[in-house]
């Protein structure tokens, strides 16, 4: 028998509450996580196409290729060995002592290596190779470009590296590398006033048998040195990457002539450096080369 | 102090903490010339991704490194403001939780940039990768975080 209690709760039941159906706003849902994961992979995809289906490049340089890890690893991670069995065997541009002529050239508080070349020009594209190999034993370079020179100018399509959007650090010296033009001869880099006063300066005879002649390098303001430190047609039909394998072989002919050049080259900058850093300047065959240039 | 709450600001800091290391020693890489640890087989790179032209902030010579550790040390500060508040037992700045959303999205489309850059030279650096990652992390536990604030 039902008591009294259940009879009145049948006789009087509660007021029935409605269910307020409050809808959450959709940015409280859980699934924006998952949407947010999903949107980001979408753009990824979507970079993915745009990125792989576009030439290698990399902004600032304009067209130009980014050389490959293993052309600038090869290049910048000389044999110490091999560059001392080399020594200046090869064919090497003439070094002129301007030091008596002209005042230190610094920058940053730095002794200033300035070269001056263009990418269509072959014996700047010979003269590239040592002088990326030398400054690589005094700091770092970051960005370096790949390039070829004219192919309607002599020794065509010479490989190699272009300084166009690259930058160089070094505890020891600052370097300035202007490419002029492209390789079919337009607009590149300006050189800065600093630049265009050394151009001014030493690129005209006597220095120079033509005036505005390239490559130009200026150490510091103590050597000059005008044109290639071996003729590019040493290089003829060989693509960087096939450069960067005889790159560090002291019996190979390419690879002797870029040694016997950078040695030359890192001689002169250990003169501006005050022979320092000391595992540069004091392997052979640095010495021997730094007393030729002065004359010992 | 709402566990889950916590839970979140110390992932978000610690995140911070990882990130800014890497940011950290990276940057010290670049500026010291020193070797990267990093591998070098197939598509992974990293030295070819680290001296390339995304390496560094477009028409400078400062490395995004820079930014990035500036970045995980913003989103580290937020953080420890929330963990010191919710230590304290003291509500949140109401500020703080869409701040730290805003700042992570932030974070994501420097991501993307970056990420670009790695598809387009066709090379991956894991410790940037590993940073990116680090990146969409804070951004997914400061939007549930920021969804747990808005839906009390």
């Amino acid at each position: 028998m039902p008591s009294h209690a259940t009879t009145a709760k049948r006789r009087h039941p509660a007021p029935r509450r409605h269910r307020v159906e409050t809808r959450r706003p959709w940015w409280t849902s859980p699934w924006l996580l998952a949407g947010t994961v999903a949107a980001v992979a979408a753009v990824v995809a979507i970079l993915l196409f745009v990125g792989t289906s576009t030439p290698r490049t990399s902004p600032g340089t304009k067209g130009s290729n980014l050389a490959p890890s293993s052309v600038v690893d090869a290049a910048t991670n000389p044999d110490v060995a091999a560059l001392a069995v080399v020594g200046v065997a090869g064919e090497s541009a003439s070094f002129v002592d301007i030091s008596k002529a002209s005042a230190a050239l610094t920058r940053d508080s730095h002794p200033l290596v300035v070269f001056v070349s263009a990418d269509y020009c072959p014996f700047c594209a010979a003269r590239r190779w040592g002088l990326v190999v030398a400054l690589s034993r005094f700091g770092t370079f970051s960005n370096l470009g790949l390039t070829s020179s004219s192919s309607t100018d002599t020794d065509p399509n010479t490989s190699s590296f272009s300084f166009h959007g690259s930058s160089y650090s070094s505890s020891w010296i600052s370097f300035d590398g202007v490419e002029t033009e492209t390789s079919d001869g337009k607009p590149l880099d300006a050189p800065d006033a600093q630049v265009l006063g050394v151009l001014a300066k030493y690129d005209v005879p006597p220095y120079t048998s033509q005036a505005d002649a390239i490559p130009f390098l200026d150490l510091g303001g103590r050597y000059l040195s005008i044109g290639a430190g071996f003729s590019p047609a040493l290089l003829q039909g060989m693509s960087a990457e096939q450069i960067a394998k005889v790159i560090r072989d002291p019996h190979s002919p390419v690879g002797q002539a870029i040694m016997a050049d950078a040695n030359a080259i890192t001689a002169a900058v250990c003169t501006m450096t005050g022979d320092q850093p000391a595992s540069v300047c004091a392997a052979a065959p640095i010495p021997q080369v730094i007393a030729t240039l002065e004359g010992r | 102090m709402s566990r889950r709450a916590s839970r979140g600001a110390i992932a978000l800091a610690a995140f911070a903490f990882v990130g800014a290391a890497i940011s950290v020693y990276l940057t010290f890489v670049h500026y010291a010339a020193a070797p990267l640890a990093c591998g070098s087989c197939g598509v992974i790179d990293c030295a070819d991704v680290m001296s390339s032209a995304y390496s560094v902030l477009p028409g400078t010579t400062i490395p995004v490194t820079v930014p990035g550790m500036l970045w995980f040390a913003g989103s580290g500060a937020l953080a420890v403001t929330a963990v010191v508040a919710l230590r304290r037992g003291i509500a949140e700045p109401g500020w703080l939780r869409p701040m730290h959303l805003l700042w992570t999205v932030a974070g994501l489309v420097a991501v993307f940039y970056l990420v670009y850059g790695e598809i387009s030279l066709r090379h991956i650096c894991e410790w940037c990768t590993g940073v990116h990652l680090l990146v969409l992390a804070s951004l997914l536990v400061a939007m549930a975080r920021w969804q747990h604030s808005v839906s009390r």
